[in-house]
């Protein structure tokens, strides 16, 4: 049942090319669209060089698409400047990676988080007080966290001020790019069932940016998985996990480490040959095609584009996908 | 066959203006030819600074080792002036670290900076050292070898670069690497073909390895030994199997269980509460309960 009407966000054709010194440019978007409906979680996963970050960027517009439609809950987000951008910016917002560069080290947690609210509304300080103690309420930080500045908590906590911050405009989409890289294991599990619980709370639809596939499987409901600018396939968690139908995917699961002995002893692995060729001078025809174990012809002259696949919303971008067992 | 590498109640702090910090704090282990041994840990559990410190890598004030001992090869390292670890280092005990841009030095060749363990440690002469370097190159999975000598460490990606690491740590035929987060920084697919090549590696040369790691899944598939250490202590070792099957100690229990599975689907992971303790504080006990037995209280 295709549902693009009900989509929240839909980016269709997205384009982000870095220009490069001397000449060239850098290619690390290429032509992707992909749909976020509400109440949903999903993944965007790649390695390094894919694209992934950049698209985040791209999708609140702290890079701008160099072309390609992004339309935002009904609005056309492209067409929007000034003002107008601005207050229209509540409605999606962004974690990053390090909770350590993201915050300002000389702004109070309380300054960190009321900014947001005053660039945004005209509020009485009680209002902004009250939103601000319910932010951090629902991060699992009490008001004593209010006056102390960043450097007074942990990297776990950190992101825990972060997230506050992103949720305290209550925006209807949120965009996580890699949240809990940095963070240590068992930390870790504290801020990923933290943003489970939010999103199951306040009904919010999140992009989740990893690299991270075991986290990824923990949290997202949908995956979309990116190689080289390009999104090559996207299905449903149990879907992508369960049968994966893009090569890349497959050997990208099979390389996942699994914390169980007897298992790494036993499992083969897909092991892919070469190096990522460069986003500067992608492959012509599939970009996969210099290291997939399925290549034939076609595919060093003609781009696979996602077709679907399957029942539901599977889609994979690959000429030989469902002839390999 | 008796230990290659025996650690025993070893004691390194650092005295800090803020106070001292005990981040090796009795620890004791052993490795033997051809095993690898996966020091696992959180951020300032001490797994890396265990390491780096008897090989006489870390300044020192403020690092001041305290005690124990740490025999390699018969002879103990605490005990050795620097210029006796220096021959040691690089030579029978190498080191590779997880940023190889950090580790090559971006101004030289890549084949000036592999000739160099062969030239100091082995006495030989360029030209020799050159073509040496260059197969260990070739070893290592690199193509075009030849090429890759005379290139510069900006020209690669990061697993190359990771494998030209390993190439100079192995030029010496070590007895010993250590490895100290190899592969963190890698992608997961370039991260299991340098795993794969370590392995194929020691089948070959008997080489052990202490692999360092907070990544369960890379212990589970490269160990044969785990140690596992929480604020400066080592809390349980053992063989890997018994560290992931028979866990007797909570902390591993709960490291085991808050890891998140890619063969699983789990519909809330467990928690450990709190944070690693601040190692500058003395604590009193068991640091894992510090304070308030906060941390010792997970989930289920």
């Amino acid at each position: 049942m295709k549902q693009k009407a009900s989509a929240l966000l839909s980016a269709k054709n997205l384009t982000v090319h870095y220009p490069l010194r001397g000449k060239g440019v850098l290619r690390a978007v290429e032509g992707v669209s992909l749909d976020l409906y509400p109440g949903e979680v999903l993944g965007l996963v790649g390695e390094s060089g894919c694209g992934k970050t950049s698209l985040g960027r791209a999708l609140i517009r702290l890079q701008e698409p160099r072309s390609g439609s992004l339309a935002v809950l009904g609005t056309d987000f492209l067409a929007l400047k000034g003002n107008p951008l601005r207050m229209f910016r509540k409605n999606i917002q962004m974690v990053f990676q390090d909770p350590y560069a993201s915050l300002n080290p000389r702004m109070t947690v309380f300054e960190a988080l009321s900014e947001p609210l005053r660039a945004h509304f005209s509020l009485t300080q009680k209002e902004i007080t009250r939103k601000v103690a319910k932010a951090l309420e629902q991060v699992g930080l009490t008001e004593k966290a209010s006056n102390k500045y960043p450097h007074e908590f942990s990297g776990g906590q950190r992101q825990r001020i972060a997230i506050a911050r992103a949720l305290v405009l209550e925006p209807k989409i949120l965009i996580a790019d890699e949240p809990v890289s940095s963070l240590d294991v068992s930390v870790q599990a504290q801020v990923l069932n933290l943003l489970k619980s939010i999103q199951k709370d306040t009904g919010l639809s999140m992009l989740f940016i990893s690299h991270n596939l075991s986290v990824v499987k923990y949290i997202c409901d949908r995956i979309s998985v990116m190689y080289l600018g390009k999104i090559v396939e996207t299905a449903t968690r149990e879907e992508l996990f369960q049968k994966p139908q893009h090569p890349y995917t497959q050997a990208l699961i099979s390389a996942v480490p699994i914390p169980d002995p007897k298992i790494e002893r036993e499992r083969k692995r897909i092991s892919l040959v070469g190096e990522l060729p460069s986003a500067e001078n992608p492959p012509k025809g599939c970009a996969f095609h210099t290291r997939c174990p399925w290549v034939v012809p076609q595919c060093k002259d003609e781009r696979p584009s996602l077709q679907p696949i399957g029942s539901g919303n599977r889609e994979v971008a690959c000429f030989e996908a469902g002839k390999h067992a | 066959m008796s230990a290659l590498l025996k650690i025993e109640n070893y004691k390194a702090y650092f005295y800090t203006r803020r106070g001292i910090v005990k981040a090796v704090n009795g620890i004791s282990y052993e490795v033997h030819p051809g095993q690898t041994v996966a020091v696992v840990g959180e951020s300032g559990s001490g797994k890396s600074v265990s390491q780096l410190s008897y090989l006489g890598l870390l300044p020192s004030p403020p690092l001041r080792i305290l005690g124990g001992q740490v025999v390699f090869d018969g002879s103990d390292l605490l005990k050795m002036r620097e210029d006796e670890l220096r021959k040691i280092r690089g030579d029978k005990i190498s080191m590779i670290f997880q940023e190889p841009m950090t580790s090559l030095n971006p101004y030289l060749k890549i084949g000036s900076q592999l000739i160099e363990p062969l030239v100091i440690h082995r006495k030989q002469r360029k030209k020799a050292a050159w073509s040496a370097a260059t197969q260990a190159l070739e070893r290592v999975g690199i193509s075009r070898p030849a090429q890759a000598m005379e290139a510069y460490p900006h020209e690669f990606s990061g697993g190359m670069r990771q494998r030209v690491m390993i190439a100079m740590a192995l030029t010496t035929e070590p007895k010993l690497l250590i490895a100290d987060e190899p592969t963190t920084a890698l992608d997961v697919t370039v991260q299991a073909q340098i795993l794969e090549l370590l392995k194929s590696i020691q089948k070959e040369t008997k080489m052990a390895m202490i692999l360092i790691t907070h990544d369960l899944g890379v212990v589970a598939g490269s160990a044969d030994e785990v140690v596992v250490m929480y604020a400066g202590r080592v809390f349980e070792r053992g063989s890997v199997d018994d560290i992931f099957y028979r866990s007797q100690h909570p902390y591993t229990q709960a490291l085991l269980r808050s890891t998140p599975r890619i063969d699983q689907l789990e519909k809330e992971l467990p928690v450990i509460q709190g944070n690693p303790p601040d190692l500058s504080q003395d604590l009193v006990g068991c640091p894992f309960t510090t304070g308030v037995l906060t941390r010792k209280r997970f989930a289920n």
